[in-house]
């Protein structure tokens, strides 16, 4: 791939993926929007890096998704700040969609926080869960079998689950 | 809380709004006039502080030794030359292996699914704390390579008693942190004290994911 056609293919999918690289920085930097940038700037360069290796034998997503998630996993690995205490339960990153009213926003940041206590790897699962993808994509992505990626679903499902009713009493 | 809340919740927040839409896309464009940044990147300055330290020590030390026995091969003094060789090839080998850990790394294939790619980086860099074993091997030696013959010819049997004793506690400490300090005792209160500093965060949380990993692959293996 020469230069341009390599700039041109990187403006174009980065921006048609924008979602992808946003939630994964959202679920692995949840509650800091200043760390959530810095990690999406790190995957856009490790896309950036791997364009060259790209070939069609998967689905784009699939491609930007392993990257984008291999990425936010050795992020948290180098950088030591990064854990669940910095989710707070009120919404404090002033991004989304339309704003939720009060209670909805707090139920949200109680997921999010929930989510940030899980495992690196069962983020990433309960992402492209949330995200709907098949079990196939996710084991195309992640690389656990079929089975093994709906056992692990129930399991952390379960745990959000318990969380929640725990946050009620 | 039911499945389909968690999935509404999810959905609520799940677009960017136009802020983040226009940081992403100025970001894009910052790394498309940037383009790629170079394997080193990834270090901390610290580190590369460290190893520029570890590069000068090494080969100045060869550069002692060597002129000694080149120039002044009579006079030499033998433990001193022992020892600073012990010491300047075990951190010539910790170095190198720290090396090839980082570059071994940054050649893993990042758009490989994520728990091959993972359980590769998390080993790789698990096996950097090798380099820090091979370092602990280096302790007799900062208590033998003041020896000299003035201190052979006339320290009485009390000081070499002492003294043995300090060389060998100083290598039996070294072998069992040569030997101890690994996986399986990473829970123990001592290696937290010696591995407590944040420069080890990445090791610990490594050697969480190589878990998380394994846990995963056995889960699938056990049906």
């Amino acid at each position: 791939m020469n230069k341009f056609n390599k700039e041109s293919f990187f403006r174009e999918i980065a921006g048609s993926h924008k979602g992808i690289f946003y939630k994964v920085a959202r679920t692995y930097c949840a509650g800091s929007p200043g760390e959530q940038e810095d990690l999406i700037q790190e995957i856009l360069l490790q896309v950036w890096k791997s364009i060259d290796k790209y070939n069609d034998s998967y689905a784009l997503s699939t491609w930007l998704y392993r990257i984008s998630i291999n990425t936010a996993i050795s992020y948290y690995r180098k950088h030591s700040r990064i854990s669940q205490a910095n989710v707070r339960v009120e919404s404090e990153s002033g991004y989304g969609g339309t704003p939720p009213d009060n209670s909805e926003q707090e139920r949200i940041s109680l997921l999010m926080k929930f989510i940030s206590e899980l495992g690196e790897v069962d983020k990433a699962i309960m992402l492209l869960y949330l995200e709907e993808k098949t079990h196939a994509e996710m084991s195309a992505i992640l690389g656990f079998s079929v089975s093994n990626i709906g056992t692990r679903i129930g399991r952390i499902k379960e745990k959000l689950k318990i969380r929640f009713l725990e946050s009620e009493k | 809380m039911k499945e389909n809340d968690i999935k509404r919740l999810w959905g609520a927040e799940s677009e960017p709004d136009s802020g983040i839409t226009k940081k992403i896309n100025d970001l894009i464009e910052d790394t498309a006039k940037l383009k790629a940044g170079h394997e080193l990147e990834s270090m901390r300055p610290m580190k590369i502080f460290a190893m520029i330290i570890a590069v000068f020590w090494v080969t100045g030390g060869i550069y002692l030794i060597s002129n000694y026995f080149v120039f002044d091969p009579v006079k030499f003094p033998l433990m001193f030359t022992v020892s600073a060789s012990v010491q300047i090839g075990l951190v010539l080998i910790a170095l190198l292996i720290y090396l090839r850990q980082h570059i071994l790394i940054s050649q893993v294939d990042i758009t490989e699914p994520v728990a091959a790619a993972q359980q590769r980086i998390s080993e790789l860099k698990t096996s950097t704390l090798l380099s820090a074993r091979v370092l602990f091997l280096q302790l007799p030696v900062w208590t033998t390579f003041y020896w000299n013959n003035t201190i052979f010819e006339n320290w009485e049997w009390y000081q070499w008693f002492i003294q043995i004793t300090f060389t060998l506690l100083f290598a039996a400490a070294g072998l069992w942190l040569f030997f101890n300090l690994k996986y399986e005792n990473r829970d123990k209160k001592w290696f937290r004290f010696i591995m407590g500093g944040s420069e080890w965060d990445p090791l610990m949380k490594a050697w969480d994911i190589l878990e998380e990993i394994k846990d995963n692959n056995l889960n699938a293996a056990g049906r």
